[in-house]
């Protein structure tokens, strides 16, 4: 079994620091990796990146990232990502990372992904420029994800995205705004490239469990809606199943 | 059904007038750097303004008060939007998911 936590929009800024940091202090006892869903920031910008950095730094295991919207908004996202690795933590953008596990391979590909819309309500690369701007941004993205999870030899896969890749999971956003929170070309990505487990967040309001067309399963990790720390999985590699709850490592001391 | 009332002059305020003011509000909330919030919801009804959504910190939840006051003089601000400070313990579960076959 690999044991994976994940949470995403922290929206972190140092008015924040000190409030995660204490649930994290027994996470390597509970998961064997850290995923975080991107809007790891307030609005982008150098000092509420190196507030969470402060926070993830030591934590004691592997912590993989994609960044979010918000991460964008002050157009310093590269310094966002070389604050954040520079206390180890692996940023993805169409690229994946391998961690091993106890004898096992875990692969993560990840992308912030963006949005466009779902089967039947979706934009297309048709009239204006800056709508083929847009959605040549989704396709080009979700075409990463795809070769990157595609490149994986692992023993179990998994698609870390802050963007949606299916309508499900958004349940309990209005309607309305469904092309801004994901696109299905990433769900066809993860249903081509195949993995156990997608995460994302960016939904506020939405709903934590769906699947994509293909059946993958899909978890909204966002902290609204788990209303946790981050949420435990644990992925079984031999494709053997099991019961839907299992223990997780218990907490010693929290 | 009553029409929404402008708060200065208790005269109704025209459904267009209301969508831009919330509107505009919403984009304060989102263009303030103290902020950058995105995602609070504002219902203006008669003479009061109801903001409901996540805010990560206390004080975080204070200034989106602040700063809607600011945008809608005269109306009174219910902020029923929720901090996530003070989460609760992890879960004792994890889900439990096969690898593909």
């Amino acid at each position: 079994m690999i044991h994976v936590a994940a949470v995403g929009d922290v929206h972190f800024g140092p008015d924040a620091a000190g409030t995660l940091r204490p649930h994290f202090e027994h996470l390597p006892e509970r998961a064997d990796v850290l995923l975080l869903a991107g809007d790891l920031t307030r609005v982008g910008a150098p000092d509420e990146a190196r507030a969470l950095a402060d926070e993830l730094d030591g934590v004691g295991l592997p912590v993989v990232a994609v960044l979010g919207n918000h991460d964008y908004h002050c157009d310093r996202a590269d310094e966002v990502r070389r604050i954040l690795e520079g206390v180890g933590v692996s940023v993805l953008e169409g690229d994946s990372v391998v961690v091993p596990v106890n004898g096992s391979t875990l692969g993560v590909a990840g992308t912030k992904g963006f949005g466009g819309g779902f089967v039947g309500a979706c934009g297309s690369e048709f009239g204006e420029p800056e709508m083929k701007a847009f959605m040549a941004h989704s396709r080009c993205l979700a075409e990463r994800l795809e070769r990157a999870l595609s490149g994986l030899d692992t023993d179990v896969r998994v698609a870390l995205l802050h963007y949606a890749p299916c309508p499900d999971t958004l349940l309990g956003e209005r309607l309305e705004i469904y092309p801004f929170l994901g696109c299905y070309l990433l769900g066809e990505a993860v249903d081509r490239g195949g993995a156990t487990l997608t995460v994302h967040g960016h939904a506020h309001r939405g709903t934590e469990r769906g699947l994509t067309a293909g059946g993958h399963h899909v978890r909204n990790v966002a902290q609204p809606v788990i209303g946790h720390a981050y949420r435990l999985f644990c992925l079984d590699a031999g494709g053997t199943g099991g019961d839907p709850e299992c223990a997780a490592p218990a907490l010693t001391g929290a | 059904m009553t029409s929404p009332a402008s708060p200065s002059s208790g005269d109704p305020l025209p459904a267009q007038d209301l969508g831009a003011l919330t509107e505009e509000t919403r984009r304060a909330l989102a263009d303030d750097p103290r902020l950058g919030q995105l995602d609070v919801s504002i219902t203006l009804r008669g003479q009061r303004a109801l903001l409901t959504g996540h805010v990560v910190t206390g004080d975080r939840r204070r200034l989106v008060g602040e700063v809607v006051g600011e945008h809608l003089p005269g109306y009174e601000i219910d902020n029923a939007t929720t901090t996530i400070e003070n989460l609760p313990e992890p879960p004792a579960t994890a889900e439990e998911l096969a690898a593909d076959r």
